[in-house]
């Protein structure tokens, strides 16, 4: 074969970017081990006992490089612990169920191991709102009523989410940071209402501190004020003025002329 | 000799060149078999695609928004949710769907289309116009996501 022919094949290896796969790399006989750490976080999955080395592989679904870092810290017996990019090797053994044990040996597939684990239906999300729900606390223990009927002072309130940052979540250091510079009327109340999906009250206070947060933070348990507001979308803000109607919404704070109207305040004397 | 294989692999290059941005900019039309039992085409038709899965919160507390876009889309609109197929099984979302009453059209993924659009978290909505190029692509539901699909149904008609 001559040089430019072999040059002409190298190229096309590099174009079409052809790579053997980790699989047909792999040592001779291992276990590569597909798992989601969210489903890992809710419960350790039972895996069979094996005396051959195993390599484990993240679905890449919702995940990031630094949720895997915090996984391996929580759960060091992952440590070896990667995405599995553009579920590539997912694909290539058709994993479509975590977690799965594929047992190789000289690359060759010799056993697949799938738990049979029991999927339950969502049933929280649409569930009637009650009166008592939008009685909240706050971190620092304050009480809060959203309930319409009741009187209340206006308020602003910066919907967010203590997973930040996360894709799904764009520019919310930057407008974490715009709500706390936020320069109010001393008559509306500043808050910060945290999403209760896939976090607890202790990762909200964690978000307060590092955040530097001083203003009251409540953390919706139930989800209510999110599903009360129709907040899809994060971070956001909601105006509310003293009779508890949404004056204001939308992904950027308030206009500084907004929120120095004075009918958001408590009384109409200023 | 020499020129022959530089002529040839310059072709090469620029037909993968090519075809990477025709990718990424076009979408080439979808036929999709809904769990409901329906083929769905996308030819020439604006194409809202929104991917989820049972276990994800976010995606399920959207949902009744996209039944309502369901509802109300335009003729020339197709609304298609597409369950991602992780830790999932065809018969699970058929029974989600009809515990909730979902009508929408659904399609189970078995892994085509999260790789064909790259799809890395969930939920994500895609708008697709008409000559195929993707127009939306966000997270969550956001305002210009509203905005947007309120112009494919026919509550967008009468703001025209």
């Amino acid at each position: 074969m001559n040089k430019p022919l072999l040059w002409f094949l190298f190229n096309i290896l590099m174009i079409c970017n052809i790579k053997i796969t980790e699989a047909q790399t792999a040592m001779a006989h291992e276990e590569v081990v597909f798992i989601d750490i969210w489903s890992e976080y809710a419960a350790l999955s039972n895996l069979p006992k094996s005396h051959l080395p195993r390599r484990y592989f993240q679905i890449d679904m919702n995940v990031n490089t630094a949720d895997l870092a915090h996984f391996i810290q929580a759960y060091p017996q992952f440590k070896t612990l990667k995405i599995d990019k553009n579920n590539r090797l997912a694909k290539h053994f058709s994993v479509q169920k975590t977690p799965t044990v594929i047992s190789l040996k000289q690359g060759e597939v010799v056993n697949t191991y799938t738990p049979n684990t029991l999927v339950s239906l969502p049933n929280k999300e649409h569930l009637a709102i009650t009166a008592e729900q939008l009685r909240l606390t706050s971190l620092q223990n304050s009480h809060f009523d959203f309930n319409q009927s009741d009187k209340h002072p206006a308020r602003l309130l910066f919907f967010s989410d203590a997973l930040c940052p996360k894709h799904h979540l764009p520019d919310c250091v930057e407008k974490i940071k715009a709500h706390n510079q936020l320069d109010l009327n001393s008559k509306i109340e500043k808050l910060t209402i945290i999403k209760p999906f896939y976090v607890s009250i202790a990762d909200a206070h964690t978000y307060k501190q590092q955040f530097y947060i001083t203003h009251p933070v409540i953390f919706d348990k139930h989800n209510v004020l999110f599903r009360q507001f129709s907040v899809s979308e994060l971070p956001y803000w909601i105006l509310l003025n003293n009779q508890g109607n949404v004056m204001y919404r939308g992904n950027t704070p308030p206009s500084k002329t907004l929120l120095h109207t004075p009918h958001y305040s408590n009384t109409h004397s200023d | 000799m020499k020129r022959y294989y530089a002529v040839i692999y310059s072709l090469l290059l620029i037909g993968l060149t090519h075809n990477a941005c025709y990718a990424s900019q076009l979408i080439k039309p979808l036929v999709l078999n809904t769990i409901q039992g329906k083929t769905i085409h996308t030819q020439n038709k604006i194409t809202y695609l929104k991917f989820w899965a049972t276990w994800c919160r976010y995606c399920i507390e959207e949902m009744p928004h996209l039944q309502k876009t369901a509802n109300t889309k335009r003729e020339q609109t197709h609304v298609v949710s597409i369950n991602v197929g992780l830790n999932q099984s065809p018969q699970l979302v058929s029974r989600f769907l009809s515990q909730y009453n979902y009508t929408f059209p659904t399609v189970f993924d078995d892994g085509s289309l999260v790789e064909r659009f790259k799809i890395t978290g969930t939920p994500t909505h895609i708008i697709i116009d008409k000559q195929g190029n993707i127009i939306h692509r966000s997270a969550l539901l956001t305002d210009e996501l509203k905005a947007k699909l309120l112009d494919l149904t026919t509550q967008g008609q009468h703001h025209e």
